[in-house]
């Protein structure tokens, strides 16, 4: 990265107090996902039946769960588990997803109608369901969960990445590079998928939460991360019995963090979309 | 110009616009007239304020615009003193306009006819039938072929020309006094647009009507307008027939914009270019007359004075230290 | 004209397919195709400039795009130096040692320009790529030098496309193609989104670079004046055909083609006001399923005949310098050269 680069990056933080809050509370995340098992105050797995569903207090801030564990620092132990998830799946599916859809945008062909029908046949089952369907069949491994999630968020990469290089491929400046002896591959690689990499990242952004919510999705009906790990998924499921009877912290806390997370990404895309596209600098 | 008051006057306009690079100032103390039935064009290079000025005249501007000093009167009212609605009864009866790029401004999902119908309408109080028929009736005096077929043809089906003979239809349905056509040329053939100029023109005598055109284009405002005004970065810098101002343009600008213009007898050799580029607008220390910096006749005084209005001859009139 | 020609184009076409239509009555779809450029046949001398007009849709980019080798004509030849290009398909020629030799300049420098590039990779990239044997510094140094023959300020090249202003990014546009050292230049509308002030400066450097590096221009303009100007030859299209070529003054002042002569008359002068002139009424024919036994200008021209209707005009006479494709030419005949 340049100095130029970081000068620029700098800048668009600084002019836009969205953005530099989204990217504050994404450090704090990455923080959380980094050392939460060493911030944790207490042991998240230690269960103590004596204090099960104490309300938040000084010891417990987020209060205990019915087997008694401090739902603050399973929250926050929680966050790698759940950012591993979703950022393994996020990459996948955009790697293989931009890989495909600029190929079959820049060459169309039959190529590109066989894999444009496959993407349709995708998108036309109920994603979640597809994604159980994988984790049912493949057993409820992390690696499956990721693997299923990447999956179901495959279609809209392909589609995505295949409508934005067809877009372009007959731009002023593809045709330049052809005047100056590019051969396809070069233009694929140097003119185009560049070109296309402010709105993928911004999709990707986007798309962040979204797999987050997928990964607690499938937690939550128990088709994913197996207790008693903490996972948000797993402990807004297990919260959610207890809310009707008024223990409303259990479920909340790890709910709260989930749609912190995914409000995060989300803020962030626009932030994005500013440092990677040149043409905003000034 | 006539003694009787004109029908628009555009009285030292000073316009800013509040961006986040800076305050751009956009017009600086512009003023013009148009009396009933003339035809007057606005010639300038982009950034000039040419577009800017026409929208003001309309009431358009956008909410970033502010006007700092000066006004437009049209029939002696002050255009930017009057509530919404008041505007909004101004527009279409009394000044319409007609825009550069007639594709975008049609509505795409509505037959032309209907938009016709619909703006004949708005201001007069017709039934369906006879809006219909007078629809029928503007198409055919904008020399549009079997008017009553493209009266359901949608703006796609319709050649870049035949558009723009519709969005002229459209302005001239309310039999304006004023029209104001801002490039409304450019992107279309040069046969094509003699035939648009031809039929404005005619339009514009056979119904007293005057117009305000605005172009980029010398030679274009040269062949059909009574009267030019030059504009450069904002400020007016000679108005004048074009006659007159082709014949002994008085300021610098004037003469290089002319002689920069390439005509059929120009070559490489006698072909001139304007030095330098428009300033930055957003400067907070411009000169007083900004092309100061572009001029080849610059003097220490146009830096800090505003050159005062000068009349060489009878009717024309330059913003010039040492005008020509 | 002495010698082999450089450029020589001979009977060229390109259709593009179109969906086929079912026709109103019923029955079988009838296959559409437009005819974008329908037997064109020149040739061009070295170091000549060669002006190329007509009306949007006359297939004048199309056939700039065939000329620099971007798109593929659909019959006909292109003899390039003695080599004919057009078995060569566009899609390969990326990699052909001609790619070099023939070069373009876009219309909008804007949209050609990589966003991502900075002026100097916009510049130093065709002459890493096209021009064998060149070390990192050498391309950047090769780079810098293009960039002061096109006037480009030093502290430019670091700049991004969106960070200049028009008649720099014109100038960029022109240094791209320029400084591979090219024989052919293709000019596409190369000032038509620039100021008037700006397009004089863009237009005195193209001349300029013409004569000091005796390159072959096809410069492709909707300006008339503009082609007058700069070329030596002009070649006038409409609707695919080519309906008039010749030395620029020839054509300008004696335009024997009706086409030819409203064009020249529609061309606003400074200081003519309300000249009545002759306009072509109506609109074009449609270029989708051209007959080929009717001239293209007719419902259009004030002279049509009969025989207008039942063939379509040659270019000629042949061989001589003026030619022309109506069967009742305007303006007096000249001495064959």
């Amino acid at each position: 990265m340049s100095g130029a680069t970081l000068r620029h990056i700098r800048h668009v933080v600084a002019t836009n107090p969205v953005t530099l809050a989204a990217v504050l509370l994404f450090a704090a995340i990455l923080l959380a996902a980094l050392l939460g098992a060493r911030l944790a105050p207490l042991d998240p797995l230690q269960t103590d039946v004596a204090r099960a569903l104490r309300p938040p207090s000084a010891v417990n801030w987020f209060g205990t769960d019915h087997l008694g564990r401090d739902v603050f620092s399973r929250t926050l132990v929680a966050t790698r588990l759940d950012l591993l998830i979703a950022v393994s799946a996020v990459s996948l599916s955009f790697v293989a997803g931009c890989a495909v859809g600029a190929l079959t945008g820049y060459f169309g062909g039959l190529a590109d109608r066989v894999v444009g029908r496959l993407v349709d046949v995708l998108m036309a089952f109920p994603l979640f369901v597809l994604a159980m369907a994988m984790v049912a069949a493949l057993g409820n491994t992390v690696a499956n969960i990721i693997y299923a999630t990447a999956i179901i968020n495959l279609p809209f990469y392909i589609r995505f990445a295949r409508a934005e290089v067809n877009l372009r491929r007959a731009a002023g400046y593809v045709l330049s590079a052809r005047l100056a002896g590019a051969s396809d591959g070069r233009i694929l690689a140097r003119v185009l998928v560049p070109n296309i990499m402010p709105v993928m990242v911004v999709q990707m952004s986007l798309n962040m939460g979204w797999a987050i919510l997928n990964a607690a999705g499938l937690s939550f009906i128990g088709m994913g991360v197996k207790p008693p790990t903490p996972e948000w998924g797993i402990m807004v499921a297990q919260g959610a019995s207890h809310v009707t009877s008024g223990h409303w912290w259990v479920a909340l806390f790890p709910g709260l963090a989930l749609v912190v997370t995914v409000f995060a990404f989300n803020l962030l895309g626009d932030g994005l979309r500013d440092i990677v596209d040149p043409r905003r600098r000034t | 110009m006539t003694a009787a008051a004109p029908l628009l006057r555009v009285r030292d306009l000073t316009l800013e616009f509040v961006t986040r690079g800076g305050t751009v100032r956009a017009l600086d103390a512009v003023g013009l007239a148009v009396a009933e039935g003339e035809t007057v064009g606005v010639v300038g290079e982009s950034g000039s304020g040419k577009s800017v000025m026409a929208l003001a005249v309309m009431g358009l501007l956008d909410r970033a615009g502010r006007i700092t000093a000066g006004g437009v009167e049209y029939r002696g009212r002050r255009i930017e003193a009057l509530p919404e609605r008041e505007l909004r009864r101004l527009r279409g009866p009394e000044i319409a306009m007609v825009f550069q790029n007639p594709r975008t401004a049609l509505n795409p999902i509505r037959p032309v006819g209907r938009q016709l119908v619909d703006v004949i309408r708005a201001h007069r109080a017709l039934g369906r039938r006879a809006a219909e028929a007078e629809a029928v009736a503007m198409l055919r005096a904008v020399r549009i072929t079997d008017p009553e077929a493209r009266m359901g043809a949608y703006p796609f089906e319709l050649s870049g020309g035949m558009c723009q003979r519709v969005m002229i239809a459209l302005a001239l349905a309310c039999a304006p006094r004023l029209v104001i056509a801002d490039e409304p040329t450019t992107g279309l053939d040069v046969t094509t647009q003699a035939v648009i100029m031809d039929l404005v023109a005619g339009l514009a005598a056979e119904r007293a009507m005057a117009a305000l055109f605005i172009t980029h284009d010398l030679a274009l405002a040269a062949e059909h307008c009574h009267r030019i005004v030059v504009m450069h970065a904002g400020q007016v810098v000679e108005t004048a027939t074009p006659g007159r101002l082709f014949a002994a343009p008085a300021h610098p600008y004037t003469r290089q914009l002319a002689r920069s213009t390439p005509g059929e007898a120009t070559t490489v050799a006698t072909l001139e270019t304007v030095p330098g580029n428009l300033p930055d607008l957003t400067d907070p220390c411009l000169p007083a007359c900004r092309y100061a910096a572009r001029c080849p006749l610059v003097a220490p005084r146009c830096l800090t004075e505003r050159p005062p209005r000068t009349e060489p001859w009878p009717g024309h009139a330059v913003f010039c230290w040492n005008p020509a | 004209m002495t010698g082999e020609p450089f450029v020589e184009v001979h009977r060229l076409s390109r259709t593009f397919a179109l969906p086929a239509l079912r026709p109103p009555g019923g029955g079988r779809p009838v296959p559409r195709h437009l005819q974008a450029v329908d037997d064109v046949s020149f040739s061009l001398a070295r170091g000549q400039a060669l002006g190329l007009v007509g009306e949007s849709g006359c297939g004048k980019t199309t056939l700039a795009h065939i000329l620099a080798r971007l798109a593929d004509p659909t019959a006909g030849g292109l003899v390039f130096d003695g080599r004919d290009l057009a078995a060569v398909p566009a899609a390969r020629f990326a990699r052909d040692p001609a790619r070099r030799r023939i070069q373009m300049v876009f219309q909008d420098a804007t949209e050609a320009l990589n966003p991502r590039d900075t002026v100097l990779e916009a510049i130093a990239g065709p002459i890493r790529l096209l021009v064998p044997g060149l070390r990192g510094r050498e391309v950047a140094e090769r780079a810098a030098a293009t960039a002061a023959r096109v006037n480009l300020p030093p502290e430019l090249m670091t700049r991004f496309p969106h960070q200049l202003s028009g008649g720099q990014r014109a100038r960029v546009g022109i240094a791209r193609a320029i400084g591979v050292e090219p024989e052919l230049l293709i000019l596409d509308e190369p000032t038509s989104a620039l100021d008037v002030s700006i397009q004089a400066v863009v237009l005195k450097l193209l001349d300029r670079l013409r004569r000091e590096s005796a390159l072959t221009y096809v410069f492709v303009s909707h300006d008339l004046n503009v082609v007058r100007m700069l070329c030596d030859r002009v070649m006038v299209m409409y609707l695919g055909r080519l309906i008039e070529e010749g030395p620029v003054e020839a054509v300008f002042r004696n335009p024997r083609h009706p086409y030819t002569a409203a064009l020249i008359d529609a061309i606003p002068r400074l200081g003519a006001r309300g000249a009545a002139r002759e306009r072509l009424a109506g609109e074009p024919r449609s270029p989708v399923n051209p007959s080929p036994t009717v001239c293209r200008l007719v419902g259009r021209c004030a002279h049509e005949q009969a025989r207008c209707r039942a063939a379509m005009p040659p270019l000629g006479p042949e061989g001589a310098g003026h030619r022309h494709a109506c069967f009742f030419p305007l303006g007096r005949d000249e001495e064959p050269c």
